[in-house]
């Protein structure tokens, strides 16, 4: 089938292809919307463009930034007070935590986790960056949001250990139930953990 | 999802593209059935098929059992309380769909439809290395516990990234004890459950052997170092430098072993033709039996072919194994043979396929 298609069709499809999510199907879809609307073509082209040479990574905190000074929107906010530091994988986790409304401190993006299967070494994170940061900036707290992946527990850990004389508070996301859902529907990992780490309840 | 609750009966299978059958439709009774023929009439296919819906894993690799010519294979199952459909693509992998609904992690599915086995290749679990009996331990307390399986998949995880950094030359104390952190918190519970296990089925084992024969069995699980956290930590402060020598990890689960014995005697490399199949059948029996104690449901028997050589007595003790299947499926080259050992299984005669 792949003798069908003009030689350039043929290599967009191999190049989106090899994007996340997208198999040959996918592919051929958008190929197909793209030529059929030539202007959503022009406006795809167009924001390629400006994302590849007006976004970089925060200078602070590694997230997504556009702006002349280096700094993403949330390092620029002024109203973020609270004195944390919360550490994740990925950008996009920024935006999970902040979908929730809940958090109101920094961000450190740590681009990866600890993985030797894949030969990621602890250089290949952002720790160095964290580790000044936390010198330099004054927080109160580190909380880990990592996952609950082995890697991204043993990163967790591996963070943690080197912290041990920071005089800070040290946490991480507890794991548990998901609120609104019934307990025979947790899975018992989840749910010994849920107890091993269960809370008081204050009134 | 939706609990599967009471007797687990497969009321129904159908096949797509899975080994030599193109399309396939059974409907089985409640008894389940034996399927009689000659070899390579495809019997086989029927018990992996069932095998693979309840465990997620057939007799072979997937490659193998998907027709040749296609992309991968459909499984689907009536049970008596609902339907299930486990598939497998190439490059995909494999997806059950339960009642209409995907089941993520694949992990959230094991032990929903217990099942007990026996091949003819299954000596090995007396005559095998320890990796089998490990391989056969992981597989029955998997079906019982999922916290077992989702301990054992972290486990092992953490073992091969610890075992990668052990090989590489910047591997650092503190990158070591980070990966050892969570070696500790799952590994020493894997080796209570082994532990709690061997006890266990020995006491069934005693029960059954004991129509064929005076040997008394002893099932014993040996470990590598205590099942604490402490015990391991220890243990690495002496062996680690080792451990980067040789590059992996020489303590934990992965490398501890079930010892059989029969008297006196270990059963590996001493026990007779005969006393290996009485002690295979022993050790289903003990399995059944382990299973429905721990489940609110009785396993299916998938007995593949085993029926061949075996005497009357282990014939009859083969059958009365039936007593505590919830269903049996066995596969045999000879009709008379089945109508002895199982007279109330209804029989299903393939002929050879062409």
């Amino acid at each position: 089938m792949e003798a069908l298609l003009p030689p350039s069709l043929a290599s967009l499809k191999e190049a989106l292809e090899r994007l996340p999510g997208i198999g040959p199907r996918s592919a051929l879809r958008l190929i197909q919307a793209f030529l059929r609307k030539p202007e959503l073509l022009q406006s795809v082209l167009g924001s390629l463009q400006q994302v590849q040479t007006s976004v970089r990574m925060c200078r602070r905190c590694g997230f997504w930034a556009e702006s002349d000074g280096g700094l993403c929107i949330i390092c620029t906010d002024a109203g973020r007070e609270e004195p944390v530091l919360c550490v994740v994988k990925e950008p996009s986790d920024i935006l999970a935590i902040e979908r929730s409304q809940a958090f109101r401190g920094q961000y450190h993006v740590l681009g990866g986790v600890l993985d030797p299967l894949s030969g990621v070494q602890e250089k290949d994170l952002r720790l160095k960056e964290l580790w000044q940061r936390i010198r330099t900036e004054g927080y109160e707290e580190v909380v880990l949001a990592l996952g609950t992946s082995p890697e991204a527990e043993t990163t967790t850990y591996y963070i943690a250990r080197h912290l041990a004389d920071w005089p800070g508070r040290i946490t991480r996301f507890a794991s548990g139930i998901p609120v609104g859902s019934d307990l025979e529907y947790v899975d018992p990992l989840t749910l010994s953990r849920s107890l091993r780490e269960r809370q008081p309840i204050h009134v | 999802m939706k609990q599967i609750y009471g007797l687990v009966q497969v009321r129904a299978l159908e096949l797509r593209d899975f080994r030599r059958y193109e399309h396939a439709l059974l409907e089985f009774p409640t008894e389940g059935v034996a399927f009689v023929g000659p070899n390579a009439a495809g019997k086989t296919s029927f018990l992996e098929a069932l095998h693979k819906v309840a465990l997620l894993r057939g007799f072979g690799k997937e490659e193998e059992m998907v027709r040749w010519g296609k992309r991968g294979y459909r499984l689907r199952v009536r049970l008596s309380t609902g339907t299930a459909e486990v598939s497998y693509e190439q490059g995909k992998g494999t997806r059950v769909v339960w009642e209409g609904e995907a089941i993520t992690p694949l992990a959230r599915w094991i032990g929903r439809i217990p099942v007990v086995l026996l091949r003819p290749g299954d000596s090995e679990w007396i005559e095998g290395p320890a990796a089998v009996r490990r391989r056969w331990a992981d597989r029955l307390l998997s079906q019982v516990s999922s916290t077992y399986l989702g301990t054992l998949m972290q486990y092992e995880r953490a073992l091969a990234q610890r075992n990668a950094l052990l090989g590489q030359p910047d591997s650092t104390p503190a990158l070591l004890d980070s990966w050892e952190a969570l070696l500790v918190e799952t590994g020493p519970f894997l080796q209570r459950m082994r532990l709690q296990l061997a006890p266990l089925l020995e006491d069934s084992l005693r029960t059954f052997y004991g129509c064929f024969g005076p040997e008394k069995i002893h099932l014993h699980y040996k470990t590598t170092v205590d099942p604490s956290p402490e015990a391991w930590r220890k243990a690495w402060s002496h062996l680690r430098p080792k451990e980067v020598h040789v590059g992996r990890t020489l303590i934990g689960p992965h490398l501890e072993d079930f010892q059989v014995q029969l008297g006196e005697q270990p059963a590996r490399g001493y026990a007779s033709e005969g006393q290996k199949k009485s002690l295979l059948i022993a050790l289903k029996w003990a399995e059944l039996q382990h299973l429905k104690g721990q489940q609110t449901f009785s396993p299916l028997l998938l007995l593949d072919d085993v029926g061949e050589k075996l005497d009357k007595p282990r014939l009859e003790a083969l059958g009365q194994l039936t007593r505590l299947a919830g269903q049996t499926f066995v596969t045999d080259v000879e009709e008379r043979r089945v109508r002895e050992a199982f007279p109330e299984l209804p029989i299903v005669r393939l002929p050879l396929m062409s």
